[in-house]
């Protein structure tokens, strides 16, 4: 039974996150009109079970697909994605969105979480494809696209003593665990090939990260209680991580390196 | 003094009512009926092939412009009852408002239908009625009065004399009469069948580009706002599969168009002044940033940009034949198509319909459409591309065409970003689920032991609760 209710919050607080957090601000308003002394002692008391995480993120993103030394110091991504055409009428994305559930399985008291997290994301960039005659110039008609979709397995540790012991709004967290992505290279007319080559697969590697998160509840504790009596949420934390995706293929002989390096900024509930 | 008044009133009605007997012939009794079937069906001029139109057979009563020149055949089932043997029935096609069972509009100068059939047929309980395409359309534009007295058979010209675009609303008259065809009036005995005429396809659509791609061409262009347009259809000159070979040098001198883009970036350069002995100092470079620009070349290759076929005024037109791209002029008149009236503003006759569409996916029925990839296009070759519309019927409206370098597109063999990684050495690939076989484990083995991992995790988790509630109950 316990184990269906938090199947339910699971699904529940994936489909209305944004809500979440548009109720978030709506119930401050509404604690501000009509605050009892008897509500006040309940908000003080009141916290539900915490065992999961979930993370909205987008950043900048690019594929260090260059840095393969196969290569021998040739850079096909950047000359096709990173061309001055490119910056100036931006007709390219680099940015990756993504998404992370965590399953928060050991809590210990005054040190923090430890969990295990499971993220899927995507990222697109596409640009002109060049003359095969003459690699100067384009074909305007044509566009040659990368789609990259990331996914990671990770243990996470969140150390929350500063937030729960302290008072101190922050939450340093790190993430260690493996990484994966599927991705494909593709024209107008459907996927790429060369050399009798499909322009399509997969690359493993490691991922780590680390990050703080800013706990909103130090803002309006009063109608965080209320988020977490109506919906389940202990935590809403905006956050910033620097994160090593290192796609590099690990196991494979030949793999496109689509890791990056980057910042990514975000939104977490804990529920 | 009344009843001298009444008496005048009584004499003229009958004398009015005397008129109308002359002049309209007899009439029928109250159970006299004369009526259309419910399933009026287009067949081709054999009379066996139906003409279905295309998009599903959308609008089965219009005659489009290819009914029109195969002179199809609408077959119009009728059901007789109660009809004088005297009589005959007598088919009239009159436009839109104007009613034929008036005797004023089939005759003199106030004529305003025409008889689509020739004779008169005998009172039977049913029969069919055969009326051909060019009988109805032929005398369709003709002046009210000066519409032919009797039946006069269409021919095709009928299918070029109407200019206007959409559907023109017709009815077909089944009068039964009594007296010379074509002079006299019906009887009041009258069925009638609804259908349209549309010969001309859509305006053309403006602003039209094309851009190369790798064997095939992305054609852009602003739609038409013509209500009528159901779709686009893309044209290639040369047509696709009759390309010429690609060391055909095109006429001698001819400019042609290399349609490909280059990027040109501005730099300007500065001077940099002089340093402290003197001497000239190198020029600073300043970046005024880059931009795409079509160029054009002396380059032979792959013919030039001309058509006698799609651009009007684009080569040597001939009328029984047209000029290929090496500048020879094809007098068989059926080697790339023949023609020399798909050109620009004119409505392309439909047996070229089909030698120039161009390539695979030309055709795309939405009107509000803007582009479409013709793929399956030969590179190198330079194709003059013309696009119109069409309606609900298949009518190809006057053709379009783009201007300058956007008149012509040259598909060539392109570079994505797949082919230079594995130019410059990379050897990734080969599909999502392909294994590394240098060493199959590896892959595989690593995603399952991280998805085993989480599994054994959350599990060890789930019994280690379960085993302290049972202890604690």
């Amino acid at each position: 039974m316990t184990c269906l209710v938090r199947r339910r919050r699971v699904v529940a607080f994936i489909s209305f996150g944004i809500i979440g957090l548009a109720t978030f601000a709506f119930a401050r308003d509404a604690r501000a009109a009509d605050e009892s002394m008897l509500f006040q002692k309940h908000e003080r008391t009141f916290e539900s079970p915490q065992h999961f995480a979930f993370e909205l993120r987008l950043g900048p993103y690019k594929p260090n697909i260059d840095g393969d030394p196969k290569l021998g110091g040739k850079a096909p991504w950047n000359e096709v994605f990173a061309d001055p055409y490119q910056s100036v009428f931006g007709t390219s994305q680099r940015a990756l969105v993504a998404a992370e559930l965590d399953y928060q399985f050991i809590h210990f008291p005054h040190i923090g979480s430890l969990g295990a997290g499971l993220s899927a994301g995507y990222t697109s960039m596409s640009a002109p494809a060049r003359r095969a005659d003459d690699h100067t110039k384009y074909l305007a008609g044509e566009t040659t696209s990368l789609d990259v979709y990331p996914f990671y397995l990770v243990a996470v540790f969140r150390f929350d003593a500063l937030n729960k012991d302290f008072g101190v709004p922050l939450v340093p967290y790190a993430k260690a665990g493996m990484g994966m992505a599927l991705w494909r290279a593709s024209t107008d007319i459907g996927t790429s090939s060369a050399a009798g080559v499909q322009g399509e697969g997969h690359t493993f590697g490691y991922h780590l990260a680390a990050g703080v998160g800013l706990d909103l509840n130090a803002f309006d504790r009063s109608a965080a209680h209320s988020f977490d009596e109506s919906m389940g949420v202990n935590h809403t934390y905006v956050y910033v991580e620097w994160m090593d995706m290192a796609l590099n293929g690990i196991g494979q002989t030949n793999a496109l390196r689509v890791g990056s390096s980057t910042w990514v900024a975000g939104l977490a509930l804990e529920f | 003094m009344r009843k001298k008044q009444l008496l005048v009133a009584l004499l003229a009605g009958g004398g009015a009512m005397l008129f109308s007997a002359s002049a309209f012939a007899q009439s029928t009794g109250p159970s006299a009926a004369l009526t259309t079937g419910a399933v009026v069906q287009h067949y081709k001029s054999d009379g066996v092939t139906s003409a279905p139109h295309p998009n599903g057979g959308a609008q089965p009563s219009w005659i489009s412009n290819a009914d029109c020149q195969q002179n199809i055949i609408v077959r119009v089932p009728i059901t007789m009852t109660g009809l004088p043997t005297s009589d005959t029935m007598q088919v009239w096609a009159g436009a839109n408002g104007v009613d034929c069972t008036q005797a004023v509009n089939l005759s003199g100068t106030t004529q305003a239908c025409w008889q689509v059939y020739s004779g008169g047929i005998a009172p039977v309980t049913s029969t069919t009625v055969d009326i051909k395409a060019q009988d109805i359309i032929a005398p369709l534009e003709l002046a009210i009065g000066q519409k032919p007295v009797q039946y006069t058979p269409g021919t095709v010209a009928a299918c070029s004399s109407i200019t206007q675009s959409g559907p023109i609303p017709l009815t077909i008259y089944f009068l039964f009469a009594n007296g010379a065809v074509g002079s006299s009036g019906a009887d009041g005995t009258a069925a009638t069948y609804a259908l349209s005429v549309a010969l001309i396809g859509p305006a053309a659509p403006s602003g039209i580009t094309v851009l190369p791609g790798d064997t095939f061409l992305k054609v852009d262009w602003t739609p038409t706002t013509d209500s009528n347009t159901q779709g686009f259809q893309v044209f290639c000159d040369p047509p696709p599969g009759k390309e010429p070979a690609i060391s055909d040098s095109g006429v001698s001198g001819a400019t042609v168009t290399d349609s490909s883009t280059v990027e040109v970036c501005n730099e300007t350069t500065t001077d940099g002044g002089f340093d402290d002995e003197g001497g000239p100092l190198p020029g600073i470079v300043v970046d005024g940033g880059c931009h795409y620009e079509n160029v054009s070349s002396t380059s032979t290759v792959g013919g030039q940009c001309v058509s006698t076929e799609i651009v009007s005024g684009g080569g040597t037109v001939s009328t029984t034949g047209s000029t290929d791209d090496s500048g020879v002029v094809d007098t068989s008149g059926g080697d790339d198509g023949g023609s020399t009236t798909v050109v620009t503003g004119v409505t392309p006759p439909p047996a070229d319909i089909g030698n120039y569409a161009c390539g695979k996916n030309a055709n795309v029925a939405s009107p509000t459409s803007t582009e479409v990839v013709a793929s399956g296009l030969k590179n190198d070759v330079n194709y003059v591309i013309g696009v119109a519309a069409y309606d609900v019927v298949g009518n190809i409206g006057p053709m379009g065409v783009g201007t300058g370098n956007d008149k012509c597109g040259s598909p060539a063999k392109g570079a994505d970003f797949f082919n230079l990684y594995n130019e410059d050495g990379g050897g990734a690939g080969g599909g999502f689920c392909s294994l590394d076989k240098t060493q199959p484990v590896g892959t595989s083995a690593f995603a399952l032991v991280g998805i085993a991992s989480l599994i054994s995790v959350v599990r060890r988790k789930k019994n280690k609760s379960k085993t302290s509630r049972g202890a604690r109950s």
